[in-house]
């Protein structure tokens, strides 16, 4: 397998990094607040969730209307773009507002009170959160380790027979400018493909490709299979920090622990592990493995700390649910709903039960685009 | 009540072998709810127990309830499926935080140590590595697909007209070619290697029968308006396909690439049997 040209690696490095790292720096930089160190990590696991949803949000319309790849493209390339613009420019701004009245100002104080309070800032005075050499050295294995598989996943495949389906999508998108208008198996043109119209990320694949200018099937093996086994593990990173508290230390054993978790997790095909490891480009492993250790660390830090930045990013993870895999609709649905009744069960807390149960809007709205489209089609 | 009782034994069967196939031969969930047991009793955190507790053992019971089973089998999601409720277990988040947990309650280093190495090797043992599976295997090339296909594929290609072929593989083309190419069209696809899809597909069956007999590829072909057939150059055939104005355009990697005459002539570096005679 050869080195792709230098233009082709610095595409790539501008789509799975720089992109989605300015399209999250705005919800970055209103985490810090409460969440203290990490902004980078935030900022990039953030970011892929923006461009998921803007992405589901944008292409749904194109897909369900028939319209071509190629118009959508343009919309999606304007509108990505800005939205990482104003991402950039709206998360500087904050900076320089919190530092304009940061030296005796009260916000300063609060702001200061609120990091201090985060969950992965554990204080010198607190041994548990006292970071040591051994830590360090966590962390040192946890990196290498998510770079050698990354590597790995780059120079090695796994044949996944669904593969036969989602990339062939992807490549049909690409020569014939539809979406999911033909069979994906024998290339014959048939209505829309109702079951997958709503989960665009065989589409994702496809622009990936354009704008890296590769093959449909190098942008899904090669290039996002390594990128979204990090974020993987990225978002394991945050739940993790928000489990353990003041207690970071305990953050890259437990990350470590969950990798050796995974990689011997392969004991069945049903398996979210199994899933992350074989098919980790495709919509289902995206949902099991990334949507959902977001999904429960948001709901944590909602549960923790009632903060409107977390509904937020909790519709946004919902809306990116489903762009990933059609069954999101009911399943992160099931899963917030249980989070909110249990909301009202422990202590009527109304304002989270509310909070929770509005993230579920998105995927009733677009569960009721399915049953539409079943009926139209 | 006769049929209501059928329908929960049916129900019942679905969830313990959707269980079952999720587990496969591991002790995956056991782990799982060991560690859920464990925390049940030494996490205080209300919030940590609601997520990792509460929410995820919720999820669990409606899985197992055959009334709430029977309603998502048979409304929201089919029975092959039905086993992505589990993922909403954190199984991976949870067993790892129990030991973290353990070795944060661990009084002495070299406990703390010791109690790490046993969860590592709890997990190891009690499952499967995944690179043991013997399915990776170093690409061959940026796309991830058998080289062979890229070749047989770009051999079909290799004309000078803008044309979507319709061509008919083997079984072990089948999943590969349509993720290299749109511009080749196919008679059948993945469904018909799928057992319980039950999609059959008569020339599908001529390609993969153990001798090939060129009449019946080509009179099925035509059926289905093929214009490409690829099969194993090893395999024996009875009779010419050139008989039937199918013509052999190339061999590829251990496979034989045959064409329709009309296809075959705008082949490029191809030409027909009898023009070469008259040269």
């Amino acid at each position: 397998m050869g080195v792709l040209p230098f233009e082709t690696v610095l595409r790539i490095v501008g789509v799975i990094v720089i992109l989605p790292l300015m399209c999250g720096t705005f919800f970055a930089t209103c985490l810090r607040r409460y969440e203290g160190r990490g902004f980078f990590l935030n900022a990039w696991l953030f970011g892929w969730i923006v461009v998921f949803a803007l992405f589901e949000l944008i292409c749904t319309p194109y897909v369900v209307t028939l319209q071509r790849f190629s118009s959508f493209c343009r919309v999606f390339d304007v509108s990505v773009i800005a939205a990482a613009l104003i991402s950039v420019a709206a998360g500087i701004f904050i900076l320089a507002k919190r530092k304009k009245t940061a030296p005796d100002g009260e916000e300063r104080s609060e702001s200061d009170a609120n990091r201090r309070k985060a969950p992965g800032n554990g204080t010198s005075t607190d041994p548990a959160g006292k970071m040591t050499w051994q830590v360090w050295l966590l962390w040192g294995l946890v990196i290498v380790s998510v770079i050698a598989q990354m590597v790995f996943f780059y120079f090695n495949n796994h044949m996944n027979g669904d593969d036969s389906y989602y990339i062939a999508q992807s490549v049909i998108t690409d020569l014939m400018d539809t979406m999911y208008q033909r069979d994906a198996y024998t290339g014959s043109p048939m209505g829309l493909d109702v079951r997958h119209a709503l989960s665009v990320l065989p589409v994702f694949v496809t622009w990936v490709g354009r704008v890296c200018g590769i093959h449909a099937a190098t942008a899904a093996h090669a290039i996002l299979g390594p990128a979204l086994l990090a974020v993987c593990y990225g978002g394991y990173a945050l739940l993790g920090k928000a489990l353990f508290g003041k207690k970071r230390t305990m953050v890259p054993l437990f990350v470590l622990l969950v990798q050796i978790w995974y990689l011997w997790g392969n004991v069945s095909i049903y398996t979210p592990e199994t899933f992350l490891y074989t098919r980790t480009w495709q919509g289902k492993a995206v949902f099991a493995n990334i949507i959902l250790p977001l999904a429960f660390y948001l709901l944590h830090r909602l549960f923790t700390e009632w903060k409107s930045i977390y509904i937020v990013l909790l519709l946004l993870l919902s809306v990116a649910g489903i762009f990933t895999t059609t069954a999101s609709v009911y399943l992160l649905s099931m899963l917030y709903g249980i989070a909110a009744l249990y909301c009202l069960i422990m202590g009527r807390q109304w304002k989270k039960f509310i909070s929770v149960a509005v993230c579920v809007v998105p995927a009733f709205l677009y569960g009721l685009i399915y049953v539409w489209l079943l009926r139209t089609w | 009540m006769i049929e209501r009782g059928s329908l929960m034994k049916e129900t019942i069967g679905v969830i313990i072998d959707t269980l079952r196939g999720y587990r496969g031969e591991s002790l995956y969930l056991t782990w799982y709810l060991l560690a859920v047991f464990y925390l049940f009793f030494a996490e205080k955190d209300k919030h940590k127990r609601l997520l990792l507790l509460y929410v995820p053992l919720t999820v669990l019971l409606l899985f197992v309830f055959p009334p709430a089973a029977h309603f998502v089998i048979h409304t929201v999601m089919d029975n092959e499926i039905f086993y992505r409720q589990l993922w909403l277990l954190p199984c991976a988040a949870t067993v790892c935080y129990a030991v973290c947990h353990a070795v944060m309650n661990a009084k002495y280093g070299v406990w703390k140590v010791l109690v790490c190495a046993a969860g590592i090797l709890v997990i190891m043992a009690g499952g499967s590595n995944v690179f043991q599976n013997g399915n990776y295997t170093p690409a061959q090339n940026p796309q991830h697909l058998p080289q062979a296909a890229i070749n047989v594929c770009d051999e079909i290609l290799n004309d000078d007209v803008e044309y979507m072929v319709v061509a008919a593989f083997p079984l072990s083309l089948i999943e590969y070619t349509r993720q290299y190419t749109a511009e080749i069209v196919s008679p059948y696809g993945r469904p018909v290697i799928i057992d319980k899809w039950h999609a059959h597909h008569a020339l599908y069956d001529a390609i993969e029968a153990p001798v090939l007999n060129a009449e019946e590829l080509v009179t099925l072909a035509r059926a289905d308006r093929t214009e490409c057939i690829v099969v194993h150059s090893i395999k024996q055939m009875e009779g010419n396909m050139e008989d039937y104005s199918f013509y052999h355009v190339a061999t590829v990697d251990g496979y034989d690439i045959y064409m329709e005459k009309w296809l075959a002539e705008r082949h490029n570096g191809f030409s027909l049997p009898e023009d070469q005679e008259t040269e």
